[in-house]
């Protein structure tokens, strides 16, 4: 529905071509999610099918964007359009359970034997996240500071590897006291002492 | 590093920043010893912003202390721009902190009775500079940090992110090299804090270093180096990201 709606929100300032709105909808969100041309007709074809937008022949280039030859389909938004922009910014997205977390159910699955070290498995996945991390956060103090748009979408990645950060902390943190528990109690340790791994 | 090569000097002739080598610091309670440090080597070089994360009580705070010579560790050895902390005396040590490392605590020890150039003046008076030459630079150092238009401000006029960039210009005073900063985000909302860290980044990338300690991820993802530390040891550090980086690898093509 993202690209859906952020198709509607460009044709709603002006009418425009297909790989200008590929391109205006990559800098409007700092260039984090590309979108390739494919996708954007396949989109604009299902709106066009929904009523939300029509095709205009676009005769020569329109002058204010200077853009498209002649032949080049050009898109408008329709009143069905606008009324679906509206409800979209309008309605709150339920925020859904997160997809499916290859870490998380890497994690899960190691508990199941006792010869894997899950608390390995945790310091390499902390160390490879933190350098995403920042390679995201260097590029986000290089970008233009007047991008609004692109900072906010640079903090949203940031702060959603930040919580993946957290995360992996909590879940040492249980595993190291379950263990200790364990060991307490006189039980074998489920999992071998292998926090101080020096590189 | 692509930092180091903005100083005319290629890495390896100039001696690090800093430098431990096997590094060990122990205290004693009551009940007996306790191991805060244990085998460290580290190296920073000019231009570096490290990172030093890990649990409480992990070590970040004595390794620190021990790179400043605020704290004396049992074995190892520490060299500041090639200078062993071990062959300096008191007034040495002393010197060497006024004139070389800045040293920025969790709580910032303004001095409530002086203003923010005052307060960023004052280890340069007691280095024997004049007064009228201290206050000059202490607001040159005030205007890295962007509070030159706060220089007659008592600190408890400023905000608390003012206070920590006043404490962060008292660090750099005088064209100090070496920074230590001890959680300087910790008492600072989210913005005030990635603001700090945006300028000791900054700084690193003019030509000083930086380690940090820090608990938060998202400040030390402005590092070059994030360092893992637990119990004592260094059990992992990352990488610096790539030079030229376009962060393609990260993206996925998601059907939609």
């Amino acid at each position: 529905m993202s690209v859906r709606n952020g198709l509607l929100a460009l044709l709603a300032e002006s009418p425009k071509y297909g790989f200008q709105l590929k391109k205006e909808f990559e800098d409007a969100t700092g260039a984090l999610w590309p979108l390739n041309v494919g996708q954007v007709y396949t989109t604009l074809n299902r709106l066009v099918r929904d009523g939300q937008v029509v095709t205009d022949s676009g005769h020569g280039a329109d002058p204010a964007t200077n853009v498209g030859d002649e032949g080049q389909k050009r898109y408008r938004i329709t009143e069905a359009g606008r009324d679906e922009l509206r409800d979209w910014f309008g309605t709150a997205r339920p925020r859904l359970a997160p997809e499916r977390d290859e870490v998380v159910i890497k994690i899960a699955m190691s508990l199941r034997d006792r010869t894997i070290d899950t608390l390995g498995i945790i310091a390499d996945q902390r160390r490879s996240t933190t350098e995403t991390l920042q390679r995201f956060t260097r590029a986000r103090s290089r970008g233009e500071p007047d991008d609004l748009g692109r900072r906010i979408a640079l903090d949203a990645v940031v702060a959603s590897i930040s919580a993946e950060l957290h995360w992996l902390d909590q879940a040492e943190e249980l595993l190291t006291a379950s263990t200790e528990s364990h060991h307490a109690a006189g039980a074998r340790p489920a999992q071998p002492p292998t926090r101080r791994r020096n590189r | 590093m692509n930092h180091t090569t903005r100083n005319a000097v290629p890495p390896s002739a100039a001696p690090p920043a800093l430098e431990l080598h096997g590094v060990r610091r122990t205290f004693h309670d009551g009940r007996g010893e306790r191991v805060a440090l244990d085998d460290i080597t580290l190296t920073v070089r000019a231009g570096e912003l490290v990172a030093l994360t890990g649990p409480s009580g992990s070590g970040k705070s004595t390794l620190l202390h021990v790179s400043a010579g605020l704290d004396q560790a049992d074995t190892g050895t520490i060299a500041v721009h090639g200078t062993h902390l071990h062959a300096l005396d008191n007034a040495g040590l002393a010197q060497l902190r006024r004139r070389s490392v800045g040293f920025v605590e969790q709580h910032l020890n303004l001095l409530a009775a002086l203003s923010a150039a005052e307060n960023v003046a004052l280890p340069l008076e007691l280095d024997g500079r004049s007064a009228r030459e201290a206050k000059v630079e202490a607001v040159a150092a005030l205007e890295l940090v962007g509070l030159a238009a706060f220089a007659d401000a008592f600190p408890d006029a400023l905000s608390g992110g003012e206070q920590q960039r006043v404490a962060i210009a008292r660090a750099l005073v005088g064209g100090r090299s070496l920074l230590l900063a001890d959680e300087p985000t910790g008492a600072l909302d989210s913005r005030t804090g990635e603001a700090v860290m945006a300028l000791l980044r900054a700084r690193c990338d003019a030509g000083a270093a930086a380690v940090v300690a820090t608990h938060n991820p998202a400040h030390a993802g402005w590092a070059d180096r994030v360092v893992f530390l637990a119990d004592g040891v260094i059990v992992d550090a990352t990488s610096p990201p790539p030079a030229d980086d376009d962060l393609s690898d990260l993206f996925v093509e998601v059907e939609r």
